[in-house]
């Protein structure tokens, strides 16, 4: 059924796509203008601007993927609201859920882009890494938790009740060992709340008790949610009885694995602290930066993916 | 575990157990490695500086040796024992003193101990004058050692070598240094790093332990005693061990690997450490790095084998899920067919099958519903025929019965013996046809009557039949024993032709015996209510139990007992209608058990 939603360009989708430009405009002039901060591994201006080309462009790629997908899913959302689609619920959340995702990511990136202006700033420099992590904890908790709670909506339906299991066991075993790994490079970072290298910042400039509390635990409740989410979804899938149904909502739960692996990453990284991240060598910095960018990238487009099949459903 | 979770797990644990492993290799090798290189690079430095300190003792050793050995040394402490004119001996030692740079005093000690003449004049007649602190140590060597701290806390090294006139003991020559001779031994960290360090120390007199070099991170103290005395290498060393120990605490309570030498001829003890935090740190950033690479590749693993077995177990779970619908009666069901390869086509097959099972049962469906119309039509005409057949028999019948009692009423007195006889007999034939073609009538009848349930009082419908039995005999003498029945759900005229047959049955069967004893009772198990009538009467044969209850089938002949044979059949057709049962147990000339089960609800 053609539906006069599915064509029609609304105006929240029209302002997705404008706060994309404007957001990729401003982070493309921050990172190309930024001063020359401490090269610590000694690049040449040639190998720095190859290394913002190859960091910046996928990473505004990524950002792009995901408007599409979000607008694609509002789309869907908009015709399937008039079909009576039992999934309606659970895709409105994911949406609500991947948008603050994306919004932090986007603010991450732009925060850090104006932060590299400040970098001999030492004073300043606390108050950036604050900002920057609690952008990178709370939006997404909420996000996840949007998520995983349009899933809890969607298996407690009438449609789904019968087929409801709990994918605890799952969830349980992968974010525990996910968990161990973090907390044990996060209690040992040394350079947890204070970096006695001046060209090294601290990672967190928190006291533990408020890491704990305000990061750590957040961080863990988020993939927990998160892989609950995707888990149960995984679970629900099997019962749907349209193809293009089954394979749009699978490529979703993909982007949504792979959104919850590239926030593992950031945190991996970021509570392996700056004296032990450039002891990594650049060689696996950058190795790992790629498959953080690319990893990201292929989360939003898988979820651009499934929303498109998604709305091919409506259309078929 | 679903098949998903045990996929997972097994996969996981497969692609952990050899990171796990190389990790544990590669780090185990390297550590090793580096453990070698660091005890190599420490016991160089130890054989270093071991080599050094003898070689400045010995420096002190030989000059002292070569001064006390000189005549003329010997010869002006001769004359100032037996003069006291210090004048020649002095000037030599301040001659002694100039030749040596490092030494602060040159003085001559008498036999009572007590310095005589000395560069120093201050230190004239005492006997102890660096400070008010004791010696430290003393050896017994010749010349002896000795370490004397000043009232700074700094140690001065003091030679003393016996000045001998032939076999005539004339004092003893003492050489103090300026200042520590071994801190240039352990002032020098070439080699280590910036952590690393050699200690030397010895054992007072009291068995203290003491350093008598400033430590690298304790520069103020010249000698501090040792606060872990038993554990720290250096108490290690002056065990007279020389041996490598690659973890072990050092006197800050820092871990560190330490090459420990015991210098017997001192009886000191040389220690070469580094703290093991810099000495690892190769190790500690390979850890670090295996730890990020491990990680990275685990989290890769898992998102794949999630992806892999979301896409391998989704479309299974999905072919399941359709064949329970098709389990449940639900053939409209299909699986997804979401991929082209084996599981893709498992899915399509399957949903053939499911639409040649569904052709199949649609002509299946139709096939019975022709067969029961067809079925259904046969019934009722058979029906129509033996109501028909039944209903037709009577008029003639009736007809028959009719003309033969006026025969047998206006024409008695006009016939023999033989005729009355043979009306009597035809009389009798025709009650006897009338009765089967009633019995024929109510059996057919019962297969189209639909029942009318409601709850019955079967003691007070047992009670009644029997009664109405009753005074059709009334010369009969019968024991009827009726126990207190359960009620039952059924239609009530139904159930009152089954006791009148069972019970007129019992009666009937019971004629031969003087006393006739019925007894109704009831059991009952889980989901039925059970009833059975028993008499004493003729019994039967329980081979023939099965023809009971067949239509025209009698175990007596009909001159023994009177009957039709359709009766039980009627009780069968009626109990079998309600959803119960008949059962029949007897022995001849005994007596029967009829018994029928109704459902409770």
């Amino acid at each position: 059924m053609e539906s006069s939603h599915v064509n029609k360009t609304s105006t929240s989708q029209r302002l997705y796509y404008a706060i994309a430009g404007t957001a990729s405009i401003l982070y493309l002039c921050l990172t190309f203008f930024a001063p020359q901060a401490n090269n610590i591994f000694g690049f040449s201006p040639l190998q720095i601007f190859l290394l913002k080309v190859t960091v910046a462009l996928p990473y505004i790629a990524a950002w792009w993927f995901a408007v599409y997908g979000l607008s694609t899913l509002e789309k869907y959302i908009a015709a399937a609201k008039e079909e009576n689609d039992v999934m309606i619920r659970l895709l409105g959340s994911v949406r609500n859920g991947l948008l603050w995702i994306i919004v932090s990511t986007v603010l991450v990136a732009l925060i850090g882009g104006i932060r590299s202006y400040f970098a001999n700033n030492i004073d300043i420099r606390p108050f950036f890494t604050i900002i920057t992590n609690y952008l990178y904890v709370f939006p997404q908790l909420i996000g996840f938790f949007l998520i995983y709670r349009g899933v809890y909506q969607l298996q407690s339906s009438k449609e789904m009740s019968e087929h409801k299991h709990a994918s605890h066991f799952l969830t349980a075993f992968v974010v525990f060992f996910i968990s161990s790994i973090y907390l044990y490079l996060m209690a040992t970072n040394p350079t947890r709340q204070f970096s006695a290298n001046p060209t090294i910042p601290a990672t967190y400039y928190l006291p533990d008790i408020l890491v704990i509390f305000t990061i750590a635990l957040p961080i863990l409740a988020s993939w927990w949610f998160g892989f609950s989410a995707a888990f149960t979804m995984s679970d629900l899938i099997p019962y749907l009885t349209r193809a293009e149904l089954f394979k749009g909502i699978s490529r979703i739960v993909y982007g949504i694995w792979a959104i919850i692996f590239t926030s593992i990453l950031i945190q991996a990284l970021l509570s392996l602290g700056g004296t032990r991240l450039y002891g990594l060598g650049i060689g696996m910095l950058l190795l790992i930066i790629y498959i953080f960018i690319i990893l990201q990238g292929i989360g939003y487009l898988f979820i651009a993916l499934g929303s498109k099949a998604l709305q091919k459903s409506i259309r078929t | 575990m679903r098949i998903r979770s045990k996929i997972f797990v097994i996969f996981f644990i497969t692609s952990l157990l050899p990171i796990i492993f190389l990790t544990y290799i590669n780090l185990n090798f390297s550590q090793n490695a580096l453990v070698k290189d660091t005890e190599s690079e420490l016991e160089t430095i130890a054989d270093l500086q071991t080599a050094n300190i003898h070689t400045i003792i010995n420096a002190y050793k030989n000059r002292i040796n070569f001064l006390a050995a000189r005549p003329t040394v010997l010869s002006q402490v001769t004359t100032f024992n037996n003069t006291k004119d210090n004048t020649q001996i002095k000037n030599t030692l301040n001659s002694i003193l100039l030749s040596l740079p490092d030494v602060q005093i040159v003085s001559l000690i008498d036999l009572q101990g007590n310095v005589v003449v000395s560069t120093d004049d201050s230190v004239i007649g005492k006997k102890q004058f660096i400070s008010q602190l004791p010696v430290i140590k003393v050896t017994k060597d010749t010349p002896s050692i000795d370490f004397l701290p000043d009232n700074d806390g700094n140690l001065k090294i003091r030679f003393r070598k016996t000045l001998y006139d032939k076999t005539t003991k004339l004092g003893e020559l003492e050489f103090i240094t300026e200042e520590n001779i071994f801190n240039k031994v352990t002032n020098n960290y070439i080699g280590l790093k910036k952590t690393g360090e050699v200690d030397l120390a010895i054992k007072d007199n009291a068995g203290k332990i003491f350093f008598i070099t400033p430590t690298r991170f304790k520069k103020t103290a010249g000698y501090i005693p040792s606060t872990f005395a038993n554990t720290t290498p250096s108490a290690e060393a002056l065990k007279k061990s020389n041996t490598f120990i690659p973890e072990t605490s050092d006197y800050r309570g820092k871990a560190v690997s330490a090459v420990t030498r015991y210098l017997s001829d001192l009886d000191m003890g040389l220690v070469v450490k580094i703290d093991r935090d810099e000495a690892f740190q190769p190790i500690n950033e390979l850890r670090d790095s295996m730890l990020i690479f491990s990680f990275i590749f685990i989290l890769f693993v898992v998102m794949v084998v999630l992806f892999f077995v979301h896409s391998l177990t989704g479309p299974i779970i999905n072919l399941l899920f359709a064949a329970k619908g098709v389990y449940t009666g639900d053939l409209s069901k299909r699986a997804l067919v979401l991929s082209k390869d084996e599981i893709g086509e498992l899915s399509a097959s399957f949903n053939t099958m499911l639409d040649a099972l569904q052709a199949s049962h649609e002509d299946l469906e139709k096939k019975v519903e022709e067969r029961t119309k067809q079925l259904e039509t046969s019934n009722k005409d058979l029906e129509a025929f033996s109501y028909s057949v039944s209903h037709d028999l009577r008029a003639p019948l009736r007809s028959i019965d009719g003309f033969s009692q006026i025969l047998e009423e206006d024409y008695t007195p006009k016939l023999d013996d033989e005729g009355k006889r043979v009306i009597a007999t035809i009389r009798a034939s025709t009650k006897q046809m009338a009765t089967l073609i009633d019995d024929l009538l109510t059996f057919s009848r019962l297969g189209r009557k639909p029942i009318e349930a409601q709850d019955v009082n079967m003691t007070s419908l047992a009670k009644t039949v029997f009664d109405e039995l009753k005074l059709a005999n009334p010369t009969r003498v019968i024991q009827f024993d009726c126990a207190e029945l359960p009620h039952a759900h059924g239609d009530a005229a139904l159930l009152k032709q089954v006791w009148v047959n069972l019970l007129s049955n019992a009666i009937k069967y019971t004629k031969k015996k003087e006393t006739a004893i019925i007894t109704v009772a009831s059991t009952s198990d889980n989901n039925n209510n059970i009833y059975c009538v028993k008499d004493n009467g003729a019994g039967f044969d329980m081979q023939y139990k099965d023809k009971l209850f067949g239509v025209f089938q009698r175990l007596h002949s009909a001159q023994e007992f009177e009957g039709t044979g359709v009766g039980l059949a009627i009780v069968s057709r009626i109990i079998t209608k309600h959803g119960g049962s008949v059962r029949a147990e007897g022995v001849v000339d005994q007596g029967a058990t009829f018994s029928f089960s109704l459902p409770k609800t």
